[in-house]
């Protein structure tokens, strides 16, 4: 691995010690401001809650606060975009589905170059109850053509994301993040990862754990109990595979397909309604080209509750228990549908 | 100036059979619209925008959106006219891939952002006006939009935004036809008094006869209407202004022309002197 990639990942580890995952990305935003003038910053009074200040204090000139306007803010995020610019538009998840048309139509259907981060993944926002619980926001955005939709699962992960995302591809895209800090596990193996590896790459999943029995595919803050089912499933003799699908869309069909080839069949672990979502894609994938068993881990298609994450994890079944449960299903054949 | 309106005027009533025969060849789209905004295109594109048609890229231009984009074929009739394109592009839109269809493409020389579904343009015309000011570029960004547009809630979301930057490179136009898709706009949902709507929403606000050639040139030569404010012009019109049977009929929004009714549209362009080149 070469030396400038690991000095960059330790002054990364440096940079995003002890910060949120939403002020790590805002510290990595603010250094990219630095380096490229075009960045600007958009959101609906939302700039403190995902980790704008940063930005907003080294370049108040480029910030937009538009206030609670989402509509409002693709729209003139798409006008910058147009004038040069690459908008950089902070909202809440839920509010996806609130501009989704704008999101279609302007940014998408012209092929501009802005990006949308939330901070507000799946049911993180537990206790904020249902109208603020984002598990819907894949299923509208991975019908949008042209849209890159990315999902790290560690803060190391989404500072690397970010400064590819911002920093370096061209087109609209959809950065998906949780806002505090991810599991120390994960953290810890995706960093070694990234320091064996090498670079993050859009749309190219990380084999995280090998394994031929059965494959587990994880995205965001699910590749925690995935890790942790892989290990106990190992402890009875079941080798998972694990793969880390940081981007949502264009999915790699080579990892997948490979999979599917390779092992008994997939289980796919999100938070996320189980329509719509990276399971969906995953299947229908399998289905058309390399037909295999596919279980999906996620929100039952249902409204949560209010409650804290991991007690409406527990409901919906995202749990290192369920996710043993059904790959063990995949590698004993012994699936049924209910 | 006097003779420079009524050099205008002709044009837009040629432009009007322009796009009327478009719209037939086309078998179907929006007539009502397409007629009322035809006027304030032609004199914006002929007198008041900054443009090179020989260079629609050229980076000093104006911009303009057109908001309502369903007004696609009078738009794209006044660009064929400046000299954007041939005619022919006009009559084939019914053609797989073709540039213009019932709402605004990127692809039709001279548009530089995709309308179709409402409430869009102003957002948009919004961050350009935003964009340029950061870099320091002089032009200005003109936006029509229909007036039951103005149903949307995005249009004043964004007027509240021009308003706070006070964005007065920023120019909103109102095709005031009084008429949306269903029927009129102060029974399906009263706009009045629209002027003092926008007031409320800090723009400097004037209106017009939206027909009225000359009084449309005075009012872009007074622009901005305000130092520091954005400008909204709301220009009464009718829709489908200057055919007999389609002015002020709800049921001329959308629809098709059958070939007796394009016969009908020729003698009376031909009345008033104006046939097909």
């Amino acid at each position: 691995m070469s030396t400038s990639h690991l000095a960059r990942l330790e002054r990364l580890g440096k940079q995003i010690n002890e910060l949120e995952c939403r002020h790590v990305f805002g510290s990595v935003l603010a250094e990219l401001g630095g380096k490229d003038e075009r960045i600007v910053l958009v959101t609906a009074d939302q700039i403190g809650t995902h980790g704008g200040r940063a930005f907003e204090k080294n370049f108040p000139r480029r910030c937009f606060n538009l206030g609670i306007s989402e509509q409002n803010s693709i729209g003139v995020a798409a006008g910058l975009a147009l004038s040069g610019r690459i908008p950089v538009v902070l909202l809440y998840g839920f509010l996806v589905a609130r501009c989704a048309e704008q999101i279609r139509d302007d940014l998408c259907y012209p092929g501009l170059n802005a990006k949308i981060v939330t901070t507000s993944s799946g049911l993180a926002m537990g206790p904020g109850g249902v109208t603020h619980h984002c598990t819907e926001d894949l299923a509208i955005l991975r019908s949008f053509a042209g849209l890159t939709i990315v999902q790290p699962g560690s803060r190391l992960e989404a500072a690397l994301a970010a400064e590819e995302v911002v920093g370096r591809m061209e087109g609209p895209a959809y950065l998906r993040l949780y806002r505090g800090f991810y599991p120390d596990t994960v953290e810890e193996a995706l960093a070694a990862y990234y320091k064996k590896a090498g670079c993050f790459q859009a749309g190219r999943a990380l084999t995280l754990r090998r394994g031929g029995d059965v494959c587990l595919v994880a995205s965001g803050l699910t590749l925690a109990p995935t890790l942790e089912a892989a290990a106990e499933l190992d402890r009875g003799g079941i080798q998972a595979r694990v793969l880390n699908m940081h981007t949502i869309k264009p999915l790699d069909v080579e990892a997948v397909t490979t999979a599917a080839a390779e092992t008994r069949g997939i289980v796919v672990i999100e938070d996320h309604n189980r329509l719509g979502g990276l399971g969906e894609a995953v299947a229908a994938l399998t289905a058309e080209f390399c037909p295999c068993p596919v279980l999906r881990v996620g929100v039952k298609d249902c409204f949560s509750a209010v409650g804290p994450m991991e007690s409406l994890w527990e409901r919906q079944g995202i749990t290192t228990s369920e996710i043993v449960r059904q790959a063990k299903a995949i590698a004993k054949g012994e699936i049924h549908a209910c | 100036m006097a003779d420079k309106a009524a050099t205008l005027r002709r044009r837009a009533e040629e432009t009007r059979l322009l796009a009327l025969r478009a719209l037939y060849e086309s078998g179907g789209g929006h007539f009502g619209g397409t007629l009322s905004e035809i006027d304030i295109l032609t004199v914006l594109y002929e007198e008041i925008l900054n443009i090179d048609p020989r260079r629609p890229g050229w980076n000093e231009r104006d911009i303009f959106i057109l908001s309502k984009g369903h007004g696609a074929f009078g738009l794209s009739a006044v660009l064929c006219r400046r000299g954007y394109f041939q005619a022919d592009l006009l009559m084939r839109a019914k053609s797989l891939d073709a540039e213009l269809g019932w709402h605004t493409t990127a692809k039709i020389p001279g548009i530089d952002f995709p309308t179709g579904s409402l409430g869009h343009g102003l957002p948009v015309a919004v961050g350009l006006a935003l964009g340029f000011r950061l870099t320091g570029r002089q032009s200005r960004v003109f936006v029509l939009l229909g007036d039951g547009e103005c149903n949307e809630g995005s249009v004043w979301e964004a007027a509240l935004s021009a308003s706070k930057y006070g964005l007065d490179s920023l120019v909103a136009v109102v095709d005031r036809n009084h008429y949306s898709m269903d029927g009129p706009t102060e029974e399906i949902l009263p706009l009045e008094p629209l002027a003092d709507k926008w007031r409320a929403f800090g723009w400097a606000a004037t209106e017009v006869d939206g027909h009225d050639i000359g009084a449309l040139m005075e009012a872009f030569a007074g622009l901005p209407l305000s130092e520091g404010r954005p400008s909204v012009v709301i220009a009464r019109t009718v829709k489908g202004r200057g055919v007999s049977f389609m002015e002020g009929k709800a049921e001329w929004h959308s629809r098709a022309m059958s070939t007796a009714e394009m016969n009908t549209v020729l003698a009376e362009f031909k009345k008033r002197g104006i046939t097909e080149t």
